[in-house]
């Protein structure tokens, strides 16, 4: 399958009142044509960092460095306005809370017919058309009644359906999506998370989906990059991932999800996650390490393919150590 | 919001049905001014020397002024003069003001540092002292009176609409729709103006009393409207060197000040209530 975006050793600093915050550490990855990537990690690893980076939305005192190649085009090296050409139109994305990604003050035509107009160049009524169909194609069966609701008048997985009928709504290449499902409940992620699966199969658009949450990766992702302190760890089909994790941080974080039938105590990594402010020299897992050996605290590891399509970051694979 | 519940709330609050209902009554009275005035030339200026000073009676319930013309009619004309004012300076300074403040709130950094400069120099003057430095310089008048208003007010609309810009600038919505490749302005119009409108709304509608009174002063101080056109402040100055032995001359011209502006202050209390949700949440 053809690359369709590539981020090649992307290094994103914020400077604060308290240092430059290191949150970017070099990530490498790339998604292919049609297919759901997933990244996971936990809060503050630099995941959403990520993606808004891709659309050029952090705020101005980032700074970046590296590339962001979207079909062959480096994304960093557009003006404001191509990007604008390019949100919501050729890469979309859908956030996390779907209770206030509405105005509240608006009817849901008025906030889908804007962004269809918009991209799309249609006059009012075919827009509207559009939207209804959009609207059904997100399994919402009565488009009028949804079009002339306000916000608050519908449920978060309404509103989270309608978020992604507006991110579909002009047949995007690539879509985000950070963490669509954390701010619903359990069934509702479910129907969701099928949905964008779904909607992928029927339109093949490629999905960038940023989760803490395994159970979703296992779920709906065909690849998975695990991220750890602002790096890429470890990227692996998601059944290999599953099955066999090299890195020691990935090993971490499956040995933490419960399962229900077993009852054994989980084994949580010991310490905590590192202030990016002054992150570890080395690999910045190193502190927190089962394995860690004295290379560990001085060189970064880099990512190299331990086996077909699985790339590891990490010492005890083999690299300069050996 | 709820039309229903609105009415309802604004109906629960008795000083607000107070506050409501003279104001549009000062309304109906100044599009009504003709027909209600018992006389309408002397209430544009027409002398009448033979009545001069007369006290309150069945013919002039108010009373009559130094050359005679019946303080009833004036008051009544001068509604006109007070709302007209109090709307337009509010406008004005609304105008200026708002659009400044979003854009600064909106795009911060440098944008923003000269704006609000500007604004801290408009308000480092004590409201009424630049209001009257500017009606000097613009020279007398209606029209420069309320200029002059409105170049003095507009910096608090600005500090109040960038303080609404900055907050409604982090919510979900305004990134979703930076994310999906809308423009600055139109989400400045389309999200950030609307969802900063309710304390505008508010501080606008109690301004509106403080202008009539603040215009009143102009007037008071011969900067504002000019004679023979009926205003409040000006008959209440003209007034005030009989004050001792014909009461009623600035007497009844200051109750009217007093009676408007007191309703607009409540009608923007009632305001805030419908307007703020834990408000709301209490008086239902």
């Amino acid at each position: 399958m053809k690359k369709l975006l590539e981020i090649n050793d992307l290094y994103i600093n914020f400077k604060t009142l308290w240092g430059v915050a290191k949150v970017l550490n070099g990530v490498s990855f790339n998604i292919r044509e049609g297919e759901i990537f997933g990244l996971v990690g936990e809060t503050g690893c630099g995941k959403s960092v990520t993606a808004l980076s891709i659309l050029r939305l952090l705020p101005p005192n980032a700074e970046i460095s590296g590339k962001i190649l979207f079909k062959g085009d480096n994304l960093l090296e557009k003006s404001e306005e191509e990007m604008r050409k390019i949100r919501g139109k050729k890469i979309s994305i859908i956030f996390q809370d779907p209770m206030t990604s509405l105005n509240p003050l608006f009817k849901v035509r008025d906030q889908m017919l804007d962004i269809i107009e918009l991209h799309e160049g249609l006059d009012r009524r075919s827009a509207e058309e559009h939207a209804k169909k959009l609207l059904k194609a997100v399994g919402l069966s009565d488009p009028e009644r949804i079009l002339n609701s306000y916000p608050h008048e519908l449920s978060g997985g309404m509103r989270q359906r309608i978020m992604i009928a507006m991110a579909l709504s002009s047949n995007p290449y690539l879509l985000i999506a950070d963490e669509p499902t954390t701010a619903l409940d359990v069934t509702i992620q479910k129907q969701i998370l099928e949905l964008i699966l779904d909607l992928r199969n029927q339109y093949n658009f490629s999905v960038l989906l940023i989760t803490h949450d395994l159970g979703v990766v296992a779920e709906v992702c065909d690849r998975v990059g695990v991220m750890y302190a602002g790096n890429i760890v470890e990227i692996a089909p998601t059944e290999e991932l599953f099955e066999n994790p090299l890195h020691p941080y990935t090993q971490g974080l499956l040995s933490v999800v419960p399962d229900p039938r077993i009852k054994k105590p989980l084994k949580p990594l010991k310490g905590s996650v590192p202030s990016l402010l002054n992150p570890p020299s080395g690999c910045r897992f190193h502190p927190r390490c089962f394995y860690a050996k004295g290379i560990c605290g001085n060189v970064k590891p880099e990512l190299h393919e331990h086996s077909p399509g699985h790339f590891v970051a990490c010492h005890l694979y083999g690299g300069e150590d050996q | 919001m709820r039309k229903e519940e609105t009415i309802k709330i604004l109906l629960r609050n008795k000083l607000s049905i107070v506050g409501l209902s003279i104001i549009v009554a000062l309304i109906i009275i100044a599009i009504l001014a003709p027909i209600l005035a018992p006389y309408p030339d002397q209430a544009l200026g027409e002398p009448n020397l033979k009545e001069r000073l007369q006290p309150p009676s069945r013919l002039h319930p108010f009373g009559t002024d130094h050359l005679g013309r019946d303080i009833l009619s004036r008051v009544i004309y001068g509604t006109r003069t007070s709302l007209i004012v109090g709307f337009s300076v509010v406008f004005l300074a609304l105008l200026i003001g708002v659009p400044l403040g979003l854009i600064a709130g909106y795009f911060g950094g440098k944008v923003d540092l000269i704006i609000m400069r500007i604004t801290d120099i408009f308000l480092a003057f004590p409201p009424l002292l630049l209001a009257l430095l500017i009606a000097t310089t613009l020279g007398r008048g209606m029209i420069n009176a309320i200029l002059a208003l409105a170049i003095s007010w507009w910096p608090w609309y600005t500090r109040l609409a960038r303080g609404m810009a900055i907050s409604v600038k982090e919510r979900p919505y305004v990134e979703a729709s930076r994310a999906m490749g809308i423009s600055d302005w139109k989400i400045m119009i389309r999200h950030v103006l609307p969802n900063s409108l309710s304390p505008l709304i508010v501080q606008a509608t109690m301004d509106m009393g403080s202008a009539i009174l603040e215009a009143a002063a102009l007037s008071f101080l011969g900067l504002g409207v000019q004679p023979p056109t009926p205003d409040w402040g000006l008959m209440v100055s003209e007034g005030k060197d009989y004050f001792l032995n014909y009461w009623w001359y600035p007497v009844f011209p200051g109750l009217a000040i007093f009676i408007t502006v007191m309703a607009f202050n409540l009608l923007g209390d009632a305001v805030r209530e419908v307007i703020d949700p834990r408000l709301r949440r209490r008086l239902l």
